[in-house]
């Protein structure tokens, strides 16, 4: 599924693809086509309320709220685990929460 | 082998992945590149059909990749008809072969799906057993199992040669001769055996043998089914239409010998031309250089491997019962995890997932999310795995 998000006012490619699974419970990988960079110390304070921060490396982080696991790299991937129902649009759902977090994020188009 | 040498024909490696999913898809050698290219660019044309110099020389290229490859597993040229992919060859075979109520057919629980479904669908369809071998955890086999299994009634038996989930590697050889005394065709899967190590079909023992071009070097959309000649007659294509038939009249056509007689329409042509010179390549470095490089490395990953605490490496312990296929996996961190990590921390490419093998993990390994899967293959160098393990170790 290709998506757009505006980002300081800017229209840029979101593409959301299942990985690899078992049938329960969906695995996505969320692609913001745009070099970008995650402050990603930022976004671990902000999600730290609603996350258990299980890793936080300067390259990436993972953080999880049971039974959902969300990996976050620096150069604009999510990957989100355990998605239910497996469905992109919940995936999506999901991953509106991490996009909050990026400065200048202003919704999906 | 002059690794560095060989490092410097794949383009791909420029870019400064270190790629470990070779189980999955091998990278492609600028000679293969060059040869679809000259296709397109050179002589491009349909094969078998024009007198015009374009098409001849099209058809001697095509026809000249059957050869190479034929050289390349030990076969005759009319034996091997290529195919889009592994997954092909064996679906294929399951809907050439006529089966009838009584018949059973013999399978793993090792296989992957692309050797497992299309039997089960038989079963659906004609009433016939499936009968399934289980594996140890390491994906060994008890030959006694085999024997008690493989009767009469026995149509065919499909096993795979190598483990695309643990890297074992199957004594295929000592199953034909089970499947043989009973009268029964053997189907070996040879996708993950067929890039790795050298193999003579004459020898193996089998009557088909389906693996995938684009796993040994050669362009996606490639693969190759080998069928043995004294079955040509018994088993009938399931496409038909033009280019492989002998006559055809109002009524009536008579098929091809040979390879012509399973590759209906245009194939891919130049993808066919790429597999000849994939295997070329593969030739001129010696499979015998390549199955002792990579064992090497494999032991190295697996020693850089066992070193880190908590890591558990899947599959036989001894290198020389299995390929350079690693699966491994880590506490508290998926495989998917492991994955996103290595790519992002230092442009690892591994693969992670249940590996199209859902009965095998859920019924044997009991591994729902499957495992993290490290691939090697023989232009991966030491100094990757080298990288491979320290990163593993600094994201653990
Ligand atoms: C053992 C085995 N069999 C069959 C296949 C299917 O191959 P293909 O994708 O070429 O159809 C694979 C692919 O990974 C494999 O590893």
């Amino acid at each position: 599924m290709v998506k757009r998000i505006k980002l300081n006012g800017e229209e840029i490619k979101l593409t959301i693809k299942d990985l690899c699974h078992k049938g329960d419970f969906g695995n996505y990988k969320i692609t913001i086509e745009k070099n970008i960079t995650f402050d990603l110390d930022l976004m671990s304070k902000k999600l730290q309320k609603e996350f258990k921060i299980d890793k936080l490396h300067k390259l990436f982080m993972i953080i999880k709220k049971t039974p959902i696991s969300i990996s976050i790299a620096r150069h604009g991937k999510i990957m989100i685990e355990k998605v239910d129902p497996d469905t992109p649009e919940k995936a999506l759902e999901i991953a509106k929460t991490i996009l909050e977090t990026i400065p200048g994020y202003e919704g999906i188009v | 082998m002059d690794i560095e040498k060989i490092r410097n024909d794949f383009k791909i490696l420029d870019k400064g992945v270190i790629y470990l999913d070779s189980a999955a898809t091998s990278l492609t050698p600028d000679c293969v590149v060059n040869a679809v290219i000259g296709y397109y660019n050179d002589y491009n044309a349909n094969i078998e059909r024009g007198v015009y110099s374009f098409s001849q020389e099209a058809s001697k290229e095509y026809e000249e990749a059957h050869q190479k490859v034929a050289h390349f597993l030990g076969a005759s040229e009319e034996e091997i008809v290529f195919t889009k992919n592994c997954t092909y060859g064996i679906n294929l075979v399951a809907n050439a072969l006529k089966f009838k109520k009584g018949d059973n057919i013999v399978t793993t629980l090792l296989e992957h799906h692309s050797n497992y479904l299309p039997w089960l669908r038989l079963r659906d369809r004609y009433g016939v057993e499936v009968k399934r071998i289980k594996p140890s955890k390491e994906g060994f086999f008890n030959l006694k199992d085999f024997k008690e299994a493989i009767d009469s009634n026995t149509k065919i038996v499909a096993v795979t040669h190598v483990s695309n989930c643990l890297g074992t590697i199957i004594p295929v050889f000592e199953i034909s001769e089970i499947a043989h005394k009973n009268n029964a065709l053997f189907l070996v899967d040879g996708a993950q055996s067929a890039p790795h190590f050298s193999i003579n079909l004459k020898e193996l023992g089998c009557d088909f043998f389906s693996c995938s071009g684009h796993k040994m070097l050669g362009p996606t959309g490639t693969g190759v089914l080998y069928i043995k000649k004294e079955l040509w007659d018994k088993i009938e294509p399931f496409e038909i239409g033009g280019g492989m038939i002998k006559s055809v009249d109002i009524d009536d056509f008579t098929t091809a010998d040979g390879w012509e007689k399973f590759e209906a329409g245009t194939p891919n042509i130049a993808g066919g031309i790429g597999l000849g010179a994939a295997v070329e390549y593969l030739n001129k470095i010696d499979m015998k250089n390549i199955e002792e490089y990579e064992r090497k490395l494999t032991i190295k990953m697996m020693e850089g491997m066992k070193k880190i605490k908590n890591l558990i490496i899947l599959g036989p312990d001894d290198p020389e019962k299995r390929t350079g296929v690693i699966p491994f996996k880590v506490p508290n961190m998926s495989p998917h995890e492991i994955a996103f990590v290595l790519d992002e921390v230092a442009n690892i490419a591994i693969r992670s997932g249940l590996h199209c093998c859902h009965p095998l993990h859920n019924s044997v390994l009991n591994e729902p999310d499957g495992t993290a899967r490290a691939s090697l293959y023989f232009y991966n160098s030491e100094e990757e795995v080298d990288i491979f393990i320290q990163t593993l170790k600094e994201v653990m």
